[in-house]
């Protein structure tokens, strides 16, 4: 703009004018570098803001879910480690009872046996009542009560029961849970009422704390038919064992993707949240030396524009 | 030859013309000098003009040389003003003003929402739907219950605070229906008062202007003043200024007449508005109304509508409840439908019932000693205040201190009635699938915030107040930079130049030298006829 005359004032105030521009960049970038970040208030940048709020919700949640999957991932090796030692025991068990059903035994030999499956039913009772981070894993939700208690032969199961509701969950996405446990009922059976017999008879749910009390109960009655049956009961016990042991398999698995994936994710969020948020220093740094620079220029133009005046060359 | 007869002193009249003409405009340059810093001064010039000449037109004619001059004489003093300019400054400035009051106090309200921030309400939304994933693993921890409940109520006093503090900036504007006496310290007050005093004076001035006009002499200086009052009165409201064929001006708002000449018509008048006070959260009237003094303002009739411009349109525009503008209420209004869709959910979870009843075959909830939540003791979270509370509701929430100094009463479990006899009916321990689901809140579509997740909503919120904000900075700095424009012509048309001055003292010094060596010479002549007769 051209201005044809200007008034004395008029050159002092642009000056000024100059000078707080100048200033004002200055303070702006001040306030960057000392924050390291680009937006500190919403009218900043709103667009830039929005994105900014969505992936630290994200990355928050993440962070979470993180620690959802660590909880499950250390509870489900701790049941799966014990299922392992719990199939060591049904091996063995079985071996006993292929022994017993031989038919070469006397009186004190099967005596024997039933003596050693009654130290693996105990063994199988400890087991199941595994606990981990003080809590009983194989009792569903009353996770503060010992799975098995024993009364004389009866070993009552004292957790949720398998047919209500005992999944334990752990959220692990938006709209993903994984359960982490499974029923102690259901996997190794429940014993209510025995009858000594010849023949034994036992109460209860399927299972091998079942099946070992039976044998234990038939080696006594050197029942050797009952015997040969039981061994096909162990086999279906492995077999229930194998099968909970690889459904938790299967969900490990599935939390241990998870979590990488949300580690990789995370790696991609933060740069995002750097790209949008950080100030890049040197960039910074050296507008603001350019701001600097102009800012003392201004001031040099202001004091000897103040200074010159016609009065200076009069006489 | 014709003989022109000159009366004897003839020449001394025109070189005493001569001097007083230059003094009189070293005594321009003298004022001109003297107010190069007065804000508003415009430059004056002396106007001069050749004497009426000798001898008059007459029937007589001399058979001469013709008319003689008759020295200077000094037609007036006026000032070098552009009224146009005026008026276009006047207008950028009342807009300018406008946006300034809004975008200021919308800064004021962003520093207030403080985002992006750890202590805004995004964090603690989030750190309360951490408490509840933790507690969901753990319900019976209850350490890991207290913090549950302490975020949940420090989910509440962020909230509380944040409406607050937004609550004292409307009250510092606009004041505050239900608090006496905030009217009179809030900003709209003392803007209206200021345009009264202006108001007043300058009608004063319009009235001294006419004394000095019907006298022949231009008022410079008080017209002067006048503008300057204008334009000050223009910042703080959108006035229109009439001219009349006398020079006298009016000044009218919209079409009430405030100042006619010298006369003080009416001045405006602010008064609460008591009809805000009602339980109804979505309803709040303006807080302030403004109107004539000759007819106070009520909430059916006021002039609230039509001040648009200035500081004073502003200020009443973001303190106020137009539809559609981001202002203080609605920023308050959004955070109020926030919280309270939380706190319906969350009671409803606690509860069991409503939103919150459990998916069966579950038919309840129960806390950490399987009880069931007892109405008035443990039922709700958070208290919302009763009916008839004469403010948003956000202000009048409480949190359930029984819940609060017992979390144990926070019913984490479900209620399972397919559990048979003697376990019949709570499991214990680690059931924590109802916390579960107040977890899941946060990712859940929530029809009352039109199908957006809690934070989605509060994202929009503040992305739709960052963005009012930078509306209202973008167009003052563009306002600015168009007043700054005109002000500088302005000055290149009425600011004094202290070199021209100068320049010009030393033009009429050297002609009040030479009149005073013509009226020397004259003199000597004159010594020299009458030594000559003598």
């Amino acid at each position: 703009m051209s201005i044809s005359r200007v008034s004395s004032n008029y050159l002092v105030e642009q000056g000024v004018s100059y000078v707080q521009n100048s200033m004002s960049m200055i303070s702006k970038l001040q306030e960057q570098i000392a924050t390291g970040q680009q937006i500190s208030a919403p009218s900043d940048d709103p667009a830039r803001l929005a994105q900014l709020l969505r992936i630290t919700k994200e990355m928050n949640q993440d962070d979470v879910y993180e620690k959802n999957i660590d909880a499950g991932i250390s509870e489900i090796s701790a049941a799966d480690g014990a299922i392992t030692s719990i199939l060591e025991v049904a091996n063995r068990a079985r071996e006993l009872a292929i022994r017993g059903a031989n038919g070469t035994q006397g009186s004190e030999q099967f005596y024997a046996l039933a003596r050693e499956v009654d130290s693996l039913l105990g063994q199988v009772v400890q087991l199941g009542n595994t606990s981990y981070a003080g809590r009983y894993i194989f009792s569903g939700f009353r996770t503060n009560t010992p799975t098995f208690s024993v009364a004389g032969s009866n070993v009552t199961y004292n957790g949720t029961p398998p047919t209500s509701g005992y999944q334990r969950t752990v959220q692990v996405a938006k709209n993903t849970t994984v359960a982490i446990n499974v029923n102690g009922r259901d996997l190794l059976g429940e014993v209510t009422a025995t009858a000594a017999g010849p023949p034994a008879t036992v109460t209860g749910q399927a299972g091998l704390i079942y099946s070992l009390t039976k044998l234990k109960l038939d080696l006594e009655n050197s029942d050797i038919d009952a015997v040969r049956a039981d061994i096909d009961l162990i086999t279906t016990d492995q077999n229930t064992l194998l099968k909970n042991q690889a459904t938790l398999g299967a969900r490990l698995n599935q939390l241990e993707l998870t979590k990488n994936r949300i580690e990789d994710w995370r790696i991609v969020q933060t740069k995002q949240v750097s790209q949008i948020q950080d100030v890049d220093m040197s960039e910074a740094i050296s507008t603001l030396n350019l701001h600097q620079t102009s800012y003392q220029a201004s001031l040099g133009v202001l004091s000897r524009i103040l200074q010159t005046s016609l009065v200076n060359f009069l006489r | 030859m014709g003989l022109l007869r000159l009366p004897s002193f003839f020449g001394y009249y025109n070189a005493h013309r001569g001097l007083l003409s230059n003094q009189m405009a070293l005594e321009t340059i003298n004022h001109n000098i003297a107010n190069v810093n007065t804000e508003g001064y415009s430059r004056q010039r002396v106007d001069l003009t050749t004497g009426t000449p000798y001898p008059p037109a007459t029937m007589s004619n001399f058979d001469d040389a013709g008319q003689l001059g008759q020295g200077s004489r000094v037609l007036g003093v006026t000032r070098s003003h552009d009224n146009l300019l005026d008026a276009q400054i006047r207008t950028q400035s009342n807009l300018l003003e406008y946006q300034t009051a809004v975008s200021d106090t919308l800064k004021q309200v962003e520093d207030v929402i403080g985002e992006p921030s750890e202590f805004g309400i995004d964090t603690a939304i989030t750190k309360f739907f951490d408490a509840a994933h933790t507690l969901s693993l753990h319900p019976d921890d209850m350490a890991i219950r207290t913090t549950f409940i302490q975020e949940a109520n420090n989910l509440l006093t962020t909230f509380q605070q944040k409406a607050n503090q937004l609550q004292d900036i409307r009250t510092s504007i606009v004041g505050d229906p239900l608090v006496a006496s905030t009217l009179d310290m809030s900003q709209s007050y003392l803007t209206v008062q200021e345009i009264n005093t202006l108001l007043e004076d300058i009608a004063t001035l319009n009235g001294q202007i006419v004394q000095v006009d019907g006298s022949g002499a231009m008022p410079n200086d008080l017209l002067d003043r006048r503008d300057q009052l204008l334009e000050e009165l223009s910042k703080r409201i959108n006035t229109t200024v009439e001219y009349s064929a006398t020079g006298q001006i009016s000044v009218k708002l919209g079409s009430n007449l405030l100042v006619q000449g010298a006369r003080l018509v009416d001045t405006l008048a602010i008064v609460t508005n008591t009809n805000t006070v009602g339980p109804d959260p979505v309803r709040d009237d303006v807080p302030a109304l403004v109107g004539l003094t000759s007819s106070p303002p009520t909430a059916a009739s006021n002039l609230n509508g039509i001040i648009t411009g200035g500081k004073l349109g502003g200020l009443l525009a973001v303190g106020g409840n137009t539809a559609g503008t981001t202002t203080i209420r609605s920023v308050m209004e959004d955070l109020d439908s926030l919280f309270r869709e939380i706190s319906t959910r969350v009671n409803d979870l606690q509860a069991g019932f409503g939103t919150g009843v459990p998916p069966a075959p579950y038919t309840g909830v129960r806390d950490l000693n399987g009880n069931a939540p007892v109405a008035g003791v443990n039922m709700q979270i958070y208290y919302p205040p009763p009916g008839g509370f004469p403010r948003l509701q956000i202000f009048g929430f409480t949190i359930n201190s029984t819940v609060l100094n017992d979390p144990a009463r926070i019913t984490a479990a479900y209620y399972d009635p397919t559990i048979p006899a003697p376990l019949a009916g709570t499991s214990s321990g680690s059931d924590g699938r109802n916390i579960a689901r107040m977890a899941q809140l946060q990712d859940t579509l929530m029809g009352g915030l039109g199908n957006l997740t809690y934070q989605e909503f509060y994202k929009n919120a503040i992305t739709n107040l960052g963005t009012g904000t930078q509306n209202a900075e973008r167009s003052a700095e563009n306002l600015q930079n168009v007043v700054d424009h005109l002000t500088q012509r302005r000055q290149s048309v009425q600011g004094v130049n202290l070199e021209e001055e100068m320049v010009d003292m030393m033009r009429f010094q050297r002609g009040f030298e030479a009149s005073a060596k013509v009226m020397a010479t004259l003199d000597e002549v004159m010594k020299t006829i009458i030594n000559t007769i003598a």
